[in-house]
């Protein structure tokens, strides 16, 4: 095989091993979560948790076992999405993988595992019934910032660039609405979420964590259709995606850092 | 936007004339419950005596002592104290004027001033700062970021701006005043100076060699200035005095520690100015086949250094950020004001954008007053 010499042979030298490129960075932010997961639910006690609840004497299986089993929920939360909306390639995985692990809220695994024991999931918020409502707001508020800053912000942008990028090109607004049903359901979903926010403290992880999910889906399908209707920006959008990958490295780096330190 | 044609024009002219008062008006609301705290109690005192501040005399003698025995940073701690000795209220006045003037410059830097580009300037200069609190409320944080970046964003626009207009226009008696200005904006912080100083070493190679241009003096002594001040905040025996107090660490611990540090800055505390930088950049370079200025390009290799800078200091503040979070702004203006004027129809998507950062802001400052 001949030496590429110029940036453009190099280029696409390096494009034919484009899926293969993806794929091993793929494996390797997924194996860096999996280590991150089963260091913080061992730091927090879940294997511990879960042999006392079934009487089992191997903590360790079971620390290994929960983190297997958390992973395979993230692995379908992650590979689902691409599957449905026709976003199959192993760029497309790896590009949905580096925006979740990017944005998305670290739900604990401590708490997701007493969730069914959680006997006051459905109470009202306190302050409803003693009187400050000033804190039921100061609450929704919180949870609402962060997506005011960041994710909705970056879901303006993208609309803004796939309308801006498809204005001229045969795949018009026209043939193709800006707003998809599905997109507009997504949205009031994430609304109604964040209502249960207000009234239910104790759904607040959870229900923040689904918005941003949601949220994130439309993120993923925008890119990727940006991507699919302007091939050329692929090689471009590398960089959005390094960025995101350093993300989240950083991010599950904090993560364990904060169990840790 | 055609002022006559578009109905809505006044509507808007008018929500954007509120939303910046109620903006502006929370944060100085912010900034009066905000009292001098932590650093700035110490900085009210003499620090060569540890008395408190009565005259001109003593901030000269405790900046002495300062660039001594703590840092070099003696022009921002120097005018922090004399902020301090002018009491709470007027501090306060003070800190929402300057915060007025740097996003007017960011305006001016970014060559739009109308009332859009500083509504976005006033808007994401909060929305997209990792430490709101210690870099803009905070009586040491405002003067050490919000007020040199002021005077660091004006040197770099006296020098980027022949670059941006095809005339020139001459600056009367710049060579003289560019010497003080040109020390302060070296002097003003260990990451943004030098980087200034390089600023103007590209500038001036560009203005020679592919401008064929003879360079006016103001340029040399700007430069030479701002090299001046750069070495004397990076080599002021203050630095040595407090490094030797520090625990040495071994090298695998102190590599790790710069690599997640500035990962740290990188990808958390810069993190939303980047992606907004670079989501609208590829969109205007491969989107929209636009090509940038000499003057983008320039900005971004000196937002770029300022961070860079970054990886010598053992410590990496989220308020560090300001200055390069700053240019990332200038930078995002730029080509949003571009794209707007070749793709007017996504003047709605920006609208709703700033909208968002702006709801940010005001819940931001909201939470803390009630807070």
């Amino acid at each position: 095989m001949p030496f590429p010499k110029t940036f453009q042979q190099l280029h696409s030298h390096i494009a034919k091993y484009a899926h293969i490129i993806a794929g091993i960075l793929f494996l390797i932010l997924l194996c860096s979560a999996a280590y991150a997961l089963y260091d913080v639910q061992t730091a927090q006690g879940v294997g511990l948790y879960l042999s006392m609840q079934f009487d089992i004497p191997y903590t360790a299986v079971m620390d290994i076992l929960s983190t297997a089993a958390f992973m395979m929920i993230l692995l379908l939360l992650i590979i689902l999405p691409g599957v449905f909306l026709k976003h199959r390639s192993t760029a497309s995985c790896l590009r949905f993988l580096s925006l979740y692990l990017a944005f998305i809220p670290a739900i604990s695994t401590a708490y997701l595992i007493h969730l069914p024991d959680n006997s006051e999931l459905f109470h009202l918020h306190p302050a409803f019934t003693s009187g400050p409502l000033g804190q039921v707001w100061s609450d929704a508020f919180a949870c609402l910032a962060p997506i005011l800053q960041i994710i909705l912000p970056v879901l303006i942008l993208l609309y803004g660039c796939h309308f801006a990028l498809n204005k001229n090109t045969e795949l018009t607004a026209s043939t193709e609405p800006l707003l998809p049903i599905w997109h507009r359901v997504l949205i009031l979903l994430s609304l109604f979420l964040l209502v249960t926010v207000i009234l239910f403290p104790e759904l607040t992880p959870v229900s923040e964590y689904t918005i941003w999910y949601l949220l994130m889906l439309i993120c993923f399908d925008l890119w990727e259709k940006m991507i699919a209707g302007k091939p050329h920006l692929q090689s471009a959008c590398h960089i959005i995606t390094a960025v995101l990958i350093f993300r989240s490295i950083y991010r599950l780096l904090e993560l364990m850092s904060h169990y840790r330190l | 936007m055609n002022k006559k044609r578009c109905p809505h024009f006044s509507i808007l002219h008018s929500t954007i004339w509120i939303a910046l008062f109620i903006l502006y008006t929370l944060q100085f609301v912010f900034h009066r419950f905000t009292p001098f705290m932590m650093d700035d109690l110490w900085y009210s005192t003499n620090l060569a005596t540890g008395e408190p501040l009565r005259n001109l005399g003593d901030i000269i003698e405790g900046q002495i002592w300062h660039y001594m025995n703590w840092g070099g940073r003696i022009i921002t701690h120097g005018l922090l104290q004399l902020t301090l000795v002018s009491g709470e209220l007027m501090a306060d006045l003070l800190n929402v004027g300057m915060t007025l003037l740097l996003s007017y410059m960011i305006c001016v830097f970014s060559g739009h001033k109308n009332l859009l580009t500083f509504f976005a300037a006033s808007v994401l200069t909060v929305s997209l700062n990792a430490n709101i609190l210690y870099s803009m409320v905070w009586q040491a944080g405002a003067v050490n970021y919000v007020y040199s970046t002021l005077w660091i964003l004006f040197f770099l626009w006296i020098y980027l701006r022949p670059l941006d207009h095809t005339t020139d226009q001459s600056l009367p008696f710049a060579w003289l005043w560019m010497i003080p200005l040109g020390l302060i904006t070296g002097w003003s912080n260990e990451n943004m100076g030098p980087s200034c100083f390089v600023c103007t070493l590209m500038v001036m190679f560009y203005h020679a060699r592919v401008q064929k241009k003879k360079l006016p003096l103001w340029m040399f002594t700007g430069s030479l200035t701002s090299l001046l001040g750069s070495i004397l905040v990076i080599l002021a025996p203050g630095n040595f005095v407090r490094s030797a107090t520090i625990e040495p660490t071994g090298p695998m611990e102190t590599l790790y520690n710069r690599i997640f540090s500035m990962l740290h800055a990188g990808t958390d505390f810069l993190f939303p100015s980047v992606l907004l930088l670079f989501g609208l950049s590829l969109v205007y370079i491969y989107g929209m086949k636009q090509k940038p200025y000499v003057t983008d390009y320039i900005l971004f290799i000196v937002a770029i250094l300022s961070y860079g800078a970054m990886v010598l200091s053992p410590h990496y503040p989220d308020r560090a950020t300001f200055g390069t979070m700053v240019l990332c702004i200038v930078l995002i203006l730029r080509i949003l004001n571009r794209m707007l004027k070749t793709h007017p129809y996504i003047q709605k998507f920006a609208y709703m954008g700033l909208a968002s950062l702006w709801g940010y802001a005001v819940l931001f400052f909201s939470l803390q007053i009630i807070g």
